[in-house]
């Protein structure tokens, strides 16, 4: 299968980084055939821009032409068949780098369609059958569910009613991660791989 | 006061409802702080050096963000300003509360390592948003943003801290009536404060 990973941690010696090269290696391994983005390497600039307010409804083209370094970020999009995102939850949300790529990048012609005289936006990324998130909150389970763990709606309705019909949706997450055990660590990270081995 | 204003075009609605918010609270004889994040080209990124120091606790508060960080702990109130994107808020402003709201300036921890919150200062959380979608799709897919500044952040400020929400859904094909509608609706809101 052609999975897009998505990795967003400004610390590449952080658990979610280690989480990430996991999944990266697990899914090769498996045989399936990878795209990587890591944002925080690559500099990705999160912030929606007056141009792209301006010409929110316009072609891709006319995005694409003013920031070409969101060219291979709508390539991989267009590319892939499963999307895992690789994240910490902070605020109870996706970060502003992830948030700031699907503002960026579930552009206009990519991810949606508005056809003419309707308000409600038609789905354009049909080619994805499903979403995985691998995460940590540093938090508990229970605080996270006073919060309304907002990130997982996010992805699993926001983002994912973008993608084909009923498009399947895995939630791996590591509640309370910042008071956790090593042993509580390791056998996330083992989930983890599991999961990535079994994709499908 | 303080107004958070997260919107890329200055000459667009959602700045224009801040400007009513802002002169509103004036009329109503509040000091108020309007923090214009894409004005003035806020970094919403939370970099490697900074994420270490919020997870050491030791956040650096007197460097660039030092003004953001003294009209949040002098506020009575804060107003965020900004439209709803993808069920959520503007990177811009989720990367402001993760750089901004810090250990030590939003939350702070007791003799046993619990959370506790240090916004006890904060008694009212207004939320203004605007929607291209309809109420009812909102609703379907869950109002994330709101649901950020109204739990997660409102979980730093102090118990009996209330939230005003004044959204506008279907903005695109709401019309001026409703346009105005909404910005007469945050001028009340706003004065009455």
């Amino acid at each position: 299968m052609r999975v897009l990973v998505v990795h967003s941690h400004p610390n590449p010696d952080s658990f979610v980084a280690a989480l990430d090269r996991c999944v990266v290696s697990t899914l090769s391994g498996a045989g399936h055939e990878v795209r990587h983005l890591d944002l925080h390497a690559e500099g990705f600039d999160p912030a929606f821009s007056l141009f792209e307010r301006l010409h929110h409804t316009g072609p891709p083209e006319e995005k694409l032409a003013q920031f070409p370094a969101l060219a291979h970020h709508v390539d991989a999009l267009r590319w892939c068949e499963h999307l895992v995102l690789v994240y910490p939850t902070w605020w109870s949300g996706l970060p502003a780098m992830l948030k700031g790529w699907v503002d960026r990048t579930f552009m206009q012609g990519v991810a949606w369609e508005l056809p003419a005289g309707a308000n409600r936006i038609r789905p354009l990324l049909t080619n994805i059958g499903g979403v995985t998130v691998v995460t940590t909150h540093g938090s508990s389970k229970f605080v996270n569910m006073l919060e309304g763990e907002s990130g997982k709606r996010t992805v699993s309705r926001a983002m994912r009613f973008m993608f084909r019909r009923r498009a399947g949706f895995r939630w791996l997450a590591l509640y309370g991660a910042d008071s956790c055990s090593a042993a509580t660590r390791e056998e996330f990270m083992r989930r983890v791989q599991r999961r990535m081995e079994h994709l499908s | 006061m303080v107004v958070v204003l997260s919107h890329p075009n200055p000459d667009g609605f959602g700045s224009a409802s801040a400007r009513v918010a802002v002169d509103a609270l004036h009329a109503a004889g509040h000091r108020v702080t309007l923090l214009d994040l894409y004005g003035e080209g806020f970094d919403p990124v939370m970099s490697r050096e900074e994420l270490h120091r919020y997870q050491s606790r030791t956040p650096d508060t007197s460097g660039p963000l030092k003004r953001h960080i003294e009209a949040v702990t002098s506020a009575d109130a804060i107003v965020f300003v900004y439209p709803t994107w993808w069920s959520g808020l503007p990177a811009v402003l989720k990367g402001w509360l993760e750089r901004v709201m810090l250990p030590t300036v939003s939350f702070d921890f007791d003799g046993r390592n619990k959370v506790r919150p240090a916004l006890t200062n904060i008694r009212r959380v207004v939320v203004i948003s605007t929607y291209g979608s309809p109420r009812r799709y909102v609703t379907a897919v869950n109002d994330n943003g709101l649901r950020i500044l109204a739990r997660a952040f409102r979980l730093t400020c102090g118990l009996r801290t209330r939230v005003t929400r004044i959204r506008l859904f279907s903005m695109d094909t709401s019309g001026d009536a409703g346009r105005q509608h909404h910005l007469r609706r945050i001028e009340r809101r706003m004065r009455a404060l």
